[in-house]
């Protein structure tokens, strides 16, 4: 089964051909790549584009009211009480990718008694733990309650407090009428806390703190057009960089009136990227893009598996602040023992950095995390893993698979290789799309389904692997060879873009937001790096406005 | 559907070992075995709908039906088994379809799209063609449904909204079983309308949950403080809780617009239903018209969740068992009239060792019934069809022997079985079953459905509880001929 290098270009130049044959039944079958966003013919002022055009045009996508995933009510929370919810997620609703990538996706987020009633018995749960702190009112408010009914205290701790909670700021008379409704039952038991757990259960159900409402002040050119208050800027700020509720230092960058200031917010969110509260929610950011958060990893090795892409995001995004793209040309990998042993990489005493063999790399193209996504039938399926590969790195669309074709049944027989038993590619009616996915899955076939090193199929030793790969009619081998062509792709980087504007907005890019993304591809072709396109993100005038669904 | 030489060979099973292993057996409901008395008696006659869901059924059910129409007398087949002591109870339609369109062609009124799986639920439950309806897996977005309400959601104004719940949506299959967590596109069966936009109402999964709801409780340890207050200080703890939360929600509600409103008021609205459920929680619920009495069913613990994975089990035969039986509980206590009942997935990865009791597995290694319903014998299929069937044949027993004033509960409750069958490209030939209501429905028939569209069953279903209307959906021509009385 092995090809020789001269089969290997002439499979190269046959699909060129192939591809260009097709090139109408291409567009035909939906195979395409949204070209929208990968503009880079805007100046290097490209982001500059001036408010007021803005305004006139209505240039933002439409969104609509977005609710508090898990992740990001238990992460609210702990920071705002500082105690730990970690325990009491699994009470909290799933949070669902709908049709994009991002759990935070408002489209996808349902509201249904399952949301509502685990909401209600989270913070019934939450409000124990809370309470059960010592001196947690001292903490929180800087005052000691009296006596049960310690009325100044319970209003000073709702109004410091409730300003994390809510993300504004609660007035005197909303904090008396908490006071009144709840103190009564201080009283009756004979315990202030009681009114302290009563207020969180009530803040933790309150749509409030579970949507981010964005009301803004309607554009005097265009009322649809929403220009949205500090504090509600302050907001979207922090969920995007923390997933989290914002701090005090940025409230009160609200309350001064100063996040419509560009610099001002550069410097906050230079700050909050400086924190050590940004790294989780990049992580899961990258986690839900290259689609391996909820992947059900091989016993005993799932921490090994996602500590290894962490590592490696956390190394190029924050330490080395390097190209983000870094991410799929890394030589480097960071492996437990168990993990090198699982690989067949040289073994290490404990987790530690190791260079890669010369077949492998390409950062987290050979993670075992990413290389994932291709696992069917028990092995890999070179179909499914080229087809992730080619939407969530490249952006690119494959057409529904037609309505007579079962794709949940194993192709070929099972003795056949896989070069003979994934035979679309010479399909006609097949060729089209196969030759996308399936040229990039046979690039990377000596990875098995976990990223486990291979020469050949396994049961079927007379099945020899050749790395034998083609992505965007340039031909590969390996991890390595792949990552090389992928960061060198102006497809790619513009699908990265894209990507972290859908994570920011929670839903699709439209035609609306072509300016803001174009602006943004622009400022990575400057400084590919992420963080620095977080900044660009939060400077833009995207962050402070909204066009209502 | 043509490898049959290359599977596993297939250790025999007959239908008697398998049904004196238990899996398929109508016995004493769990939370019935857990009390010692359970009495109930309503005076008003209530009417109730219930919709159960086989999402994948194995092999064509049809085969299972006896070849005579007219009384159910001949012995039903396999995959009715479950039902052979009920057949006085129940009715069958075979003959009933969906019409089928290719994508991109014009859709026919409740057509069902050929693909994949996934688009025969919506035509059925809400006579949407399924583009439109609920189910269509690209349109799932709020933001972009159309369509129609499914027929439980309507039942809800026809049934009367006087119950604690509006309607409760229960699923027995815990997950896809496809790697991923959540319930997933093929996983819901009841969508609404509210103020112009259609919206899926997700089912629970978990018995205890739903005990919850229904009976109050938490399923998480009680709070260590507050233990000195009284249950109704408890009570007005929890009421002050949500008062204050209703009257925030309201404030914003009266500040927002277009498709934040509509999100916010479904948020208002399931507050409100909580607040019902807490009001009940704890304490007997109050008694229903007529001054009867209902009883507070045991606590249990739910089956443990196990592997997402294709092929997974997470205790579904006890899961389903407790759901038959907390759903009798339910509409015994009038804490509901309407539920939607979904048993297994529109295209099902649930361990088929477990619901067919047999050791096929394929070339892959991995059993599901899925997998069954392309490789393993009719026998097998039949089986883990069965199994689904035994399910709903508990919940036709439990609400058979419980009482209404003027009779058994299930006199006054219209239960449909609706089935889907796999790919589009497949036969869209459908067999489904209706059971109760015998005042107003044919029972202990095997009935003709002469080709007309599956969402008249339900149309019959809606008539029989008190519709007027022969329309659901895009289907305007009333109910199934002959099933109604």
């Amino acid at each position: 089964m092995k090809r020789t290098k001269n089969q290997r270009r002439l499979n190269v130049i046959t699909t060129i051909a192939i591809l260009t044959l097709f090139m109408v039944p291409f567009q035909n079958c939906g195979g395409k790549f949204d070209t929208q966003n990968q503009g880079l013919s805007i100046s290097s002022t490209g982001g500059a584009a001036s408010t007021t055009a803005l305004f006139e045009k209505s240039a933002y996508g439409k969104s609509g009211l977005r609710r508090l995933t898990a992740a990001e009510t238990v992460r609210s929370v702990g920071d705002i009480f500082g105690v730990s919810a970690a325990t009491l997620a699994s009470t909290l609703p799933n949070d669902n990718a709908a049709t994009l990538y991002f759990n935070n996706e408002y489209g996808g987020q349902t509201i249904d008694a399952a949301t509502v009633t685990g909401f209600h018995r989270f913070a019934e749960a939450y409000s124990v733990l809370v309470s059960a702190r010592a001196n947690i009112v001292n903490t929180l408010a800087g005052c000691t309650p009296a006596n049960p009914n310690d009325k100044a205290c319970f209003i000073q701790f709702a109004q410091k407090v409730g300003r994390r909670v809510l993300r504004r700021p609660v007035t005197t008379a909303e904090a008396d009428t908490y006071a009144t409704l709840l103190l009564p039952h201080a009283v009756s038991q004979n315990r202030f806390l009681t009114a302290v757990e009563l207020l969180l259960q009530v803040w933790l159900q309150n749509p409030e703190f579970l949507y981010r409402f964005e009301f803004g002040v309607a554009n005097q050119l265009n009322p649809n057009l929403k220009e949205l208050t500090d504090y509600e800027i302050a907001t979207r700020m922090s969920f995007l960089i923390w997933g989290s509720t914002p701090d005090e230092a940025l409230l009160d960058a609200a309350e001064a009136g100063t996040l419509k200031d560009e610099a001002v917010r550069v410097v906050q969110a230079e700050r909050m990227l400086a924190s050590a509260k940004a790294k989780p929610q990049w992580e899961s950011f990258h986690s839900q893009w290259l689609g391996y958060s909820d992947t059900i990893f091989p016993t005993g090795l799932e921490a090994d598996f996602i500590g290894e892409s962490n590592a490696l995001i956390n190394r190029v995004v924050f330490a080395n602040n390097s190209d983000w793209l870094d991410i799929f040309r890394a030589d480097e990998t960071y492996v437990t023992p168990q993990l090198a042993l699982h690989y067949g990489l040289p073994g290490v005493a404990q987790a530690a950095w190791v260079k890669y063999p010369p077949e492998r790399g390409g950062g987290m193209l050979s993670h075992g995390s990413l290389v994932s996504l291709g696992a069917k039938f028990g092995d890999t399926s070179p179909t499914r893993r080229g087809y992730e590969f080619y939407k969530r790195l490249m952006c690119g669309q494959i057409p529904a698979v037609p309505g007579d074709i079962d794709v949940d049944v194993p192709p070929g027989l099972p003795t056949d290789c896989k070069i003979k038993s994934y035979s679309m590619r010479s399909i006609s009616a097949c060729a089209t799309c196969h030759n996308i996915t399936d040229n990039i899955g046979f690039g990377l076939e000596n990875m098995g389904a976990f990223g486990e090193w291979r020469t050949t199929e396994p049961g079927k030793p007379s099945c020899t692997i050749v790395n034998d790969g083609i992505v965007d009619m340039v031909s590969f081998a390996g991890p390595r060879e792949l990552g090389d062509r992928l960061t060198k792709n102006k497809k790619v980087s513009a699908c990265a873009v894209k990507q972290l504007y859908r994570f920011f907005a929670g839903r699709d890019v439209t035609p609306e937001d072509a300016d803001t993304v174009q602006a943004l591809s622009a400022q990575y072709s400057r400084t590919p790096q992420l963080k620095t396109l977080i900044t660009a993100l939060v400077k833009s005038p995207a962050i402070m406005h909204r066009v209502e669904n | 559907m043509g490898r049959l030489k290359n599977r596993t060979p297939i250790k025999a099973l007959s239908r008697r070992t398998f049904l004196r292993n238990g899996a398929i057996v109508v016995g004493l409901p769990f939370l019935d075995a857990m009390i010692p008395t359970y009495s109930f008696a309503q005076a008003a006659a209530v009417k109730r709908f219930i919709t159960t869901l086989q999402g994948s059924v194995v092999g064509k059910m049809a085969d299972s039906v006896p070849a005579a129409l007219g009384p159910l007398t001949a012995p039903l087949g396999m995959s009715w088994t479950p039902l052979e002591s009920m057949k006085a109870d129940i009715s069958i339609v075979s003959n009933i379809m969906l019409p089928v369109y290719n994508a991109g062609a014009t859709a026919p009124p409740g057509g069902s799209q050929n693909g994949q799986h996934g688009f025969s639920r919506g035509p059925m439950l809400s006579g949407m063609t399924s583009s439109d309806a609920m189910t269509i897996p690209q349109a799932c977005q709020t933001s972009n449904r159309k369509g129609g309400p499914t027929s439980d959601q309507i039942a809800i104004d026809i049934v009367g909204n006087g119950s604690k719940f509006d309607s409760l949506q229960i699923k027995c299959q815990a997950y896809n079983y496809n790697g991923k967590a959540g319930i997933g596109n093929n996983g819901k069966m009841s969508a609404r309308l509210v103020n112009g936009v259609i919206v899926d109402r997700l089912p629970v999964v978990s018995p205890l949950e739903i005990y919850n709801n229904l009976f109050g409780g938490s399923t998480t340890p009680p709070p260590p403080t507050n233990t000195g207050a009284t249950p109704a200080q408890q009570l007005a703890m929890k009421k002050s809780v949500l008062d204050a939360v209703l009257a925030d929600a309201k404030r914003l509600s009266s500040s927002l617009s277009g498709e934040d409103k509509v999100r916010l008021e479904l948020h208002f609205e399931e507050i409100r239903n909580l607040e019902k459920a807490i009001a009940a929680g704890g304490t007997t619920p109050p008694p229903p018209a007529g001054g009867a009495t209902c009883t507070k069913p045991a606590p249990f613990t739910d089956p443990p969740l196990g592997s997402l994975n294709f092929g997974g089990w997470s205790g579904e035969l006890v899961r389903g068992q407790l759901q038959a039986d907390l759903i009798a509980f339910a509409i015994g206590c009038d804490l509901t009239r309407v539920v939607s009942w979904m048993l297994s997935n529109d295209q099902c990865f649930l361990n088929s060792k477990m619901t067919s009791n047999s050791s096929f597995v394929d070339t892959t290694g991995l059993p599901d019934v899925h997998r069954d319903s392309h490789f393993a014998t009719s026998d097998i299929q039949a089986l883990n069809n069965a199994w689904h069937v035994a399910l709903w044949a508990r919940l036709i027993g439990n609400l058979k022997t419980r009482m209404d004033a003027n009779g058994p509960i299930l006199n006054n409750t219209f239960l449909s079985y609706v089935t889907c069958e796999g790919h589009s490209a497949h036969s869209r030939l459908f067999t489904q079953v209706v059971a109760g209501m015998g005042a107003r429905v044919n029972l202990g028939q095997h009935i003709d459905g002469k080709g007309v569209h599956a969402a008249k069953l339900q149309i019959a279903g809606l008539q029989a509880v008190g519709s007027t209307s022969n329309t659901l959906g895009q289907i305007t021509t009333g109910p199934i001929a002959g099933l109604l009385k």
